[in-house]
């Protein structure tokens, strides 16, 4: 289903989420909300009040054509991480 | 290196103490993030991609092995157990809670470190030779003066709301490792046929989507006058500096918009009522500094046959390593380590806590417990006694740190780009490691030789890919990660800003394209002749046909 996906960080640690159709935030990508003309309108108002009431900041809103994922920000957003390996933190052959 | 007093600290614990009360006011709704967002910015905290990042100051890059250590912890404790280094000596780190943010400045504090001036509209932290003061090229130790204008610009009133960063390099050698040309204000020590020191000042350098390579303000500056002109310097740029043009902000576009001779009126014509007068380091103070720098006294090193032996048994990774990665020192007996924080598979740039606190174990064990963070993204490890090279080198190894490849293809100058960044436009790290692995024979990089390939994300050139021989340059075109190449950048006492050579590729076709101009490059050099000067000499239209020919 095509609409609009409304995203911001978490204030208090920055964490990306996304708001679900019952207008709270969630962690995970694939429980955001998708919405069109006739709930959007709603949704950004619930989404305003959260940034009000500063639980939430940087929000911004994405397009969606209800498959993957339009750009590849979003999509490494929504991975929640980079597409690279970090340098594991432990290295037992240390002598 | 220069040791906190109790000024310092008093200082730092009562910075952090007022960020804390920042945050919480900012958690409370006492302020808006409107309000709060130049606070935070001013101790080095972005909101990125992913979350919070925190870019913790490394003056001019130098640390000690248990601030080193101290980082390690705040990798492990408060992040996901990594951090980056950047192109200005700092380091990041990427997954930063904001209600830890106070306890990581006080933990910062309790090191002697902070995050100040390391974002927001200020002067920055100031860059220099990752080799100053262990190097006998250099007219003279080129860390006391970055300390002085460390000094000089924290906190500094008149400048804590400048129209745009404010960037600032020190370097004192023959070659210059600090890319002086390539900042708002380049310093470089000279000395006058007279004998006497000073600094040749370069203005209006920069990268982002105007690069421009700074140009000569004047030939050369008696030391005892640098801060008074500075201080005219930054007061001209205060005041005519486009703030109402994001695209125009920077200091090279006043520079290049006013002309170097008239620019160069209007500080002279600050300067005049300025110099010589209070503004000026008082000589007690420059004493007081110089002292912190002093050199150590090394313990006498023989020239005894041990490396060579160990060259032998070793075989081609320590014969590399030793002639990439083990640079000259003023004392023969010495040696300074470079420590490549690049190999295959790993984003370039990024250490994890356990190769932090090695490093710092290998600094003490072999080194004066001093580290020093570069401009491309390495370690260096001062002061290493010559006949200890091979245990450093085996130390490096049990965290596969020991690869030789400093200045050759595999050293790429990296920024972190779409896996990090909200600014960026692709990935730039993933593309790192794809050439890297085109490159993977370890033959074919010596083959090949001196040559910087450098990597942003974005047109902010944080990879300082205009400054680099191989420039690559992330951007989005309709929704797709492609890239552009531009050639004959430079960084060093000779820079130049790379040309772009054509239509950009994607990312599978970037390793290629890249393959198309080194080989080019090794069918058509002279004897000896580094890939730069091969750009030179056959002109960048060459390799632009050769690679859309290929293409």
């Amino acid at each position: 289903m095509p609409g609009i996906l409304i995203t911001a960080n978490r204030l208090e640690d920055g964490v990306v989420v996304w708001l679900a159709t019952d207008f709270t935030w969630t962690e995970t990508r694939s429980r955001a909300g998708i919405f069109d003309a006739d709930t959007v309108q709603t949704a950004r108002h619930s989404a305003a009040g959260d940034q009000t009431n500063n639980f939430v900041t940087a929000i911004y809103e994405v397009m969606v054509d209800g498959k993957a994922d339009v750009s590849a920000r979003e999509a490494i957003r929504a991975n929640r991480g980079p597409t690279i390996q970090a340098p594991p933190d432990r290295h037992p052959s240390i002598r | 290196m220069y040791k906190y007093d109790t000024i310092d600290r008093d200082f730092l614990d009562r910075r952090s103490a007022q960020f804390r009360d920042q945050v919480a006011r900012r958690l409370s709704g006492e302020l808006s993030e409107d309000e709060f967002k130049p606070l935070r910015l001013q101790n080095g905290l972005y909101l990125q991609l992913h979350a919070y990042m925190l870019r913790v100051a490394i003056p001019y890059g130098v640390l000690s092995s248990r601030q080193l250590r101290g980082l390690a912890s705040i990798a492990r404790d408060f992040d996901r157990g990594f951090g980056h280094f950047t192109t200005r000596q700092n380091i990041q780190f990427n997954w930063i809670k904001l209600v830890e943010t106070p306890d990581i400045l006080d933990r910062l504090a309790e090191l002697d470190m902070h995050a100040i001036q390391t974002s927001g509209n200020c002067i920055r932290n100031v860059t220099s030779d990752p080799l100053a003061g262990a190097t006998d090229d250099e007219v003279e130790n080129p860390m006391v003066w970055c300390e002085v204008i460390r000094q000089w610009s924290t906190l500094h009133p008149e400048f804590a709301f400048l129209p745009r960063k404010f960037k600032i390099a020190v370097s004192a050698g023959a070659e210059d490792r600090a890319a002086t040309g390539f900042h708002d204000i380049g310093l470089r020590l000279v000395k006058a046929r007279s004998g006497e020191v000073g600094f040749r000042v370069l203005v209006g350098g920069g990268q982002g989507r105007t690069p421009r390579v700074a140009q000569q303000l004047t030939p050369f500056l008696p030391k005892k006058n640098l801060l008074s002109y500075l201080e005219a310097i930054l007061r001209v740029y205060n005041v005519a500096g486009r703030r109402d043009n994001i695209y125009k902000v920077r200091l090279k576009i006043l520079v290049e918009a006013m002309g170097i001779e008239a620019f160069s009126d209007a500080v002279n014509m600050e300067w005049v009522g300025i110099r010589d007068s209070v503004v000026e380091l008082p000589l007690e103070e420059f004493e007081r500094i110089q002292r912190h720098f002093a050199r150590d006294t090394l313990p006498p090193a023989d020239l005894t046959s041990e490396i060579l032996e160990a060259y032998c048994g070793k075989g081609h990774a320590f014969e590399r390593w030793m002639r990439h990665n083990v640079l000259p020192h003023y004392d023969p007996g010495y040696a300074n380590v470079c420590i490549s924080i690049k190999a295959l598979g790993r984003p370039p740039g990024d250490a994890s806590a356990s190769e932090m606190e090695r490093i710092a174990d290998l600094a003490d064990r072999y080194g004066m417990g001093e580290i020093r963070f570069t401009y491309s993204q390495n370690v260096v490890i001062p002061h290493v006694r010559r006949d200890q090279l091979i245990r450093v080198f085996e130390g490096l190894g049990d965290i596969g740190l020991n690869g030789g490849e400093n200045g050759l293809i595999g050293d790429m100058i990296v920024c972190p780009g779409l896996d990090y960044c909200n600014l960026a436009n692709a990935r730039s790290l993933p593309l790192a490691d794809r050439i890297f692995q085109h490159f993977a024979d370890a033959g074919l990089r010596d083959e090949i030789g001196k040559i910087r390939l450098n990597i942003s994300g974005c047109i902010n050139a944080c990879g300082h890919h205009h400054a680099a021989d191989i420039g690559i340059l992330g951007v989005n075109k309709k929704g797709v990660e492609n890239y552009q190449i531009s050639l004959g950048g430079r960084a060093g006492e000779d820079a130049a800003v790379g040309r772009i050579l054509g239509p950009s590729f994607d990312e599978h076709r970037v390793p290629d394209a890249v393959a198309a101009i080194v080989g080019l490059y090794l069918h058509r050099r002279k004897p000896d002749e580094t890939f730069g000067d091969a750009v030179v000499r056959l002109g960048v239209d060459v390799f632009k046909r050769e690679l859309y020919a290929a293409a």
